[in-house]
């Protein structure tokens, strides 16, 4: 009894050692990749992608964080960061990578084959940040900011939420444009990175709009942060206007909206926003005169505003609001109601209506 | 009398036998100086000397319960063992009980002490531990049943339980183990412990030994059922949850607040401490994305200079902080002091400047030994430091995914086990009036 049952203890044992988890490799045996570039080759149909490798040491100080940049040119992306392992001394590791940048020329070509390969890759982490680098992601990556404090950092921070929050930049994750690639009816935006003019930093604050295939429209700045607000409820933004020779500023500190979509022939896109904020900037005693008639300059404003910016992105083709799904969701659409909001969609009329809440004037002493 | 008791015993010299002679009638008298005390004067001794009437001394030993008749030979043995004086009067043999206590005062908690509950514990007289017991729990339901146990030691025990709370079944089931249990020598609860349990194997401890009078009192509250051994310092309770090795009793004496806090943090670092050393092989070594960037390129500049893999680094320090913690306990205390001196602060210290381990690993090593002095209960905080090493093995070949999957094995293990028939790992167990009409067979 007992035999056969130690002898089956050892086999399974010895069964258990054959499998191992998926690699041992120490930590300070892997090299850790903080972003990857994706350009265009000098030949046509070739990828030219760069790496931004940490160095690390255990002193951390601002402006002495060390990294290497690695470039390779190849005829696919994973050739490339194939070739790209025989020119580093260890192995490459991409779970640290939170920053992937399209180079422009790239994106006016089209990026689908990009997409295949980041989204098969296990160890590239689906809330990777996103964004398309002018003029190219070589460049971007080679800047070296002087407040890194760590290797990438500055390019993290810049990004997501944990650093600045700025109304002008817009965040995307991996995981969510690949989403928006897939999707019918709501089309992919990414974040336009560039150097900023000073050399020392990055200036993240324009947007540019891909239909499925390649880049449409970049918005300026003032656009992207309307974008920003309307479409994606970014709440730390603010808008200004003129009134009697000085700004008003209105710092936002909520916004909601909602839309629906007519069912005529040529669909009506009525959309509602609700923002709430208080004044970060106005004249004195400005309140006591006539809050609601300030209110109402501002959604004028922003009607206006709004309604241009919609239909600068519907002439452009692309849909990243996704009026195109919310058509369909509203109306059970299938394949033929897809057809038709095709069809219709570049004439579709935009109706917004705002409501803007003045909460409360700052402090006030 | 004296021929059997002498033939029994013979060639033990410190046995006294005597016939004493008052100057009327006489008094055979066998006993162990050195097991009896000086009651045996005062109780026997003086009396015997002014009695002159043997009637008269017949009625001073019907009178005094010390004193019982023992007309069985075969008993004389382990009565004389025990302490007890034989006399024998005409034919009339009698035992008088004037065994020998060394210890008069409870002692100190040294093993579970308590912030602001009492101090007293346990002591080696079964008598002393009945009383701390009897006071706590003064209710006339209580009930000691004697056992003796040990073929040569003939330890006595005591099982005691609240005969209205008792699960009937709980307690067939320890009558049924006690008759198996087949010691030499019964010197400590510990032994007990293990030939009680079926499976001296097992991971857990799944009978709980105490030191804490309070502790048993309010076990017993709960229907449990307590062994007290002679000559043992810790009472032996059962059956018991995992809850019950990680509560203190401070628990029961501390504000709602402040022990729930302490108890989940108890929680935490049992979990830190089975699992932290494997999770650093398994994050260093297979997914180092699991930690914060910062962390991981701060754990790879420290690490740079380490020559060997990480699990090498980690055993090199569990190792030390092993040795160290079994030195400071075998020390004597005035060394113990030293060891842990040139451990913690020198080999510590020392080891990561020599770049043998990195100073992530420091950290890992005193949380790890830290966490695991925070469990309550000694025995199950040695089992938990047994089952981090095998959460180690695991986490060496399948990393952060076999850690995750053993700590699933190590739940479901605990969900098997059984305590007397109780599970083990119940987190919810009935309610007091509940458990009570439950009992089947209540007396």
């Amino acid at each position: 009894m007992k035999g056969p049952r130690t002898f089956l203890l050892i086999i399974l044992i010895s069964l258990l050692c054959t499998l191992t988890g998926c690699g041992f490799k120490d930590i300070d045996k892997r090299f850790f990749v903080v972003a990857m570039g994706i350009d265009q080759g000098s030949k046509i149909n070739t990828y030219r992608v760069t790496l931004r490798l940490a160095i690390p040491s255990s002193k951390i100080e601002s402006g002495e964080a060390k990294t290497e940049v690695e470039t390779f040119e190849a005829p696919s992306i994973a050739e490339a960061v194939r070739h790209l392992k025989a020119l580093v001394d260890k192995e490459l590791d991409f779970g640290h990578c939170r920053v992937i940048l399209f180079g422009k020329p790239l994106m006016e070509e089209g990026v689908d084959s990009a997409l295949q390969w980041l989204s098969r890759r296990r160890d590239i982490a689906m809330v990777t940040f996103l964004g398309m680098a002018e003029p190219n992601a070589h460049i971007v990556l080679k800047l070296h900011p002087q407040s890194e404090r760590y290797p990438g950092n500055a390019l993290f921070l810049s990004f997501g939420s944990e650093g600045t929050e700025s109304s002008f930049t817009l965040t995307e994750y991996l995981f969510d444009w690949a989403r928006r690639q897939k999707e019918t009816g709501k089309d992919a935006y990414l974040p336009i990175i560039r150097r900023d003019t000073d050399n020392n930093s990055y200036r993240l604050d324009r947007v540019a709009f891909l239909d499925k295939k390649k880049l449409r429209l970049c918005l300026d700045p003032a656009e992207t942060q309307l974008f920003n607000i309307s479409a994606k409820h970014f709440n730390k933004s603010f808008m200004g206007i003129s009134y009697q020779g000085t700004r008003i500023v209105l710092g936002l500190t909520q916004v909601k909206s909602r839309m629906s979509i007519s069912k005529d022939s040529v669909p009506v896109v009525n959309y509602f926003i609700r923002a709430t904020g208080f004044l970060e900037q106005s004249p004195r005693n400005l309140l006591e005169e006539n809050p609601s008639k300030i209110e109402k300059m501002l959604e004028t404003e922003l009607n206006s505003q709004l309604q241009d910016l919609m239909y600068k992105i519907r002439n452009a083709g692309v849909d990243p609001y996704g009026f195109g799904l919310h058509y369909l969701a509203q109306y059970f659409g299938r394949a033929k109601e897809w057809e038709h909001w095709k069809q219709v969609y570049p004439a579709v009329t935009f109706r917004v209506q705002s409501r803007i809440v003045i909460d409360k004037s700052g402090l006030i002493k | 009398m004296l021929e059997q008791i002498k033939q029994q015993f013979q060639d033990a010299t410190d046995l006294f036998t005597d016939t004493l002679d008052n100057g009327y009638w006489h008094m055979e008298i066998a006993y162990f100086p050195a097991l009896c005390d000086e009651h045996i004067k005062d109780g026997l001794l003086v009396p015997f000397s002014y009695r002159f009437d043997p009637d008269e001394f017949r009625r001073m030993l019907h009178a005094n319960p010390k004193f019982a008749k023992t007309d069985k030979p075969e008993g004389w043995a382990s009565l004389l063992l025990k302490g007890f004086v034989l006399i024998r009067i005409g034919d009339d043999c009698y035992s008088f009980k004037s065994d020998r206590t060394l210890v008069t005062e409870p002692d100190t908690t040294q093993v579970e002490a308590s912030l602001e509950g009492p101090q007293s514990a346990f002591t080696e007289s079964l008598d002393l531990n009945l009383y701390l017991l009897r006071f706590r729990y003064n209710v006339p339901t209580l009930t000691v049943e004697p056992f003796e146990k040990g073929n040569f030691s003939n330890t006595a025990i005591q099982v005691v339980y609240d005969r209205k709370l008792v699960n009937r079944d709980v307690l067939e089931l320890l009558y049924k183990q006690m008759e198996k249990v087949d010691l030499d020598l019964l010197l400590s609860s510990g032994q007990l412990v293990k030939s009680l349990t079926d499976k001296s194997h097992r991971f857990f401890p799944t009978l709980l030994q105490t030191e804490r009078p309070d502790r048993v009192a309010s076990m017993l509250r709960k229907g449990k059922i307590a062994i007290l051994i002679n000559g043992s310092r810790l009472a032996i309770l059962l059956p018991v949850r995992l809850y019950d090795f990680m509560n203190a009793m401070d628990d029961y004496y501390d504000s709602f607040w402040i022990s729930r806090l302490l108890a989940t943090m108890r929680y935490i670092a049992v979990f830190l401490t089975l699992v932290l050393p494997a999770a650093y092989i398994a994050i260093v070594s297979y997914n180092p994305e699991i930690f914060r960037v910062q962390l991981a390129f701060t754990i790879d500049g420290s690490r740079a200079g380490v020559p060997y893999p990480s699990f090498i680094e980690v055993f090199i320090m569990l190792f030390m902080i092993e040795a160290l913690i079994e030195a400071s306990i075998r020390l004597p205390r005035f060394v113990g002091s030293t060891a842990t001196t040139v451990g913690g602060l020198i080999l510590g210290q020392a080891a990561q400047q020599a770049g043998l381990v990195s100073s992530i690993m420091i950290i890992v090593t005193s949380v790890v030994a830290i966490s695991n002095f925070v469990i309550p209960n000694s025995a199950f905080s040695q089992s938990i430091r047994v089952l981090k090493y095998l959460f180690l093995i695991i986490s060496m070949i399948y990393g952060i995914s076999g850690v995750a999957v053993l700590f699933f094995a190590m739940i479901v293990y605990l969900c098997s086990l059984r305590s007397f028939g109780e599970p083990y790992f119940a987190f919810f167990t009935p309610h007091q009036r509940d458990l009570a009409s439950q009992a089947p067979g209540k007396r």
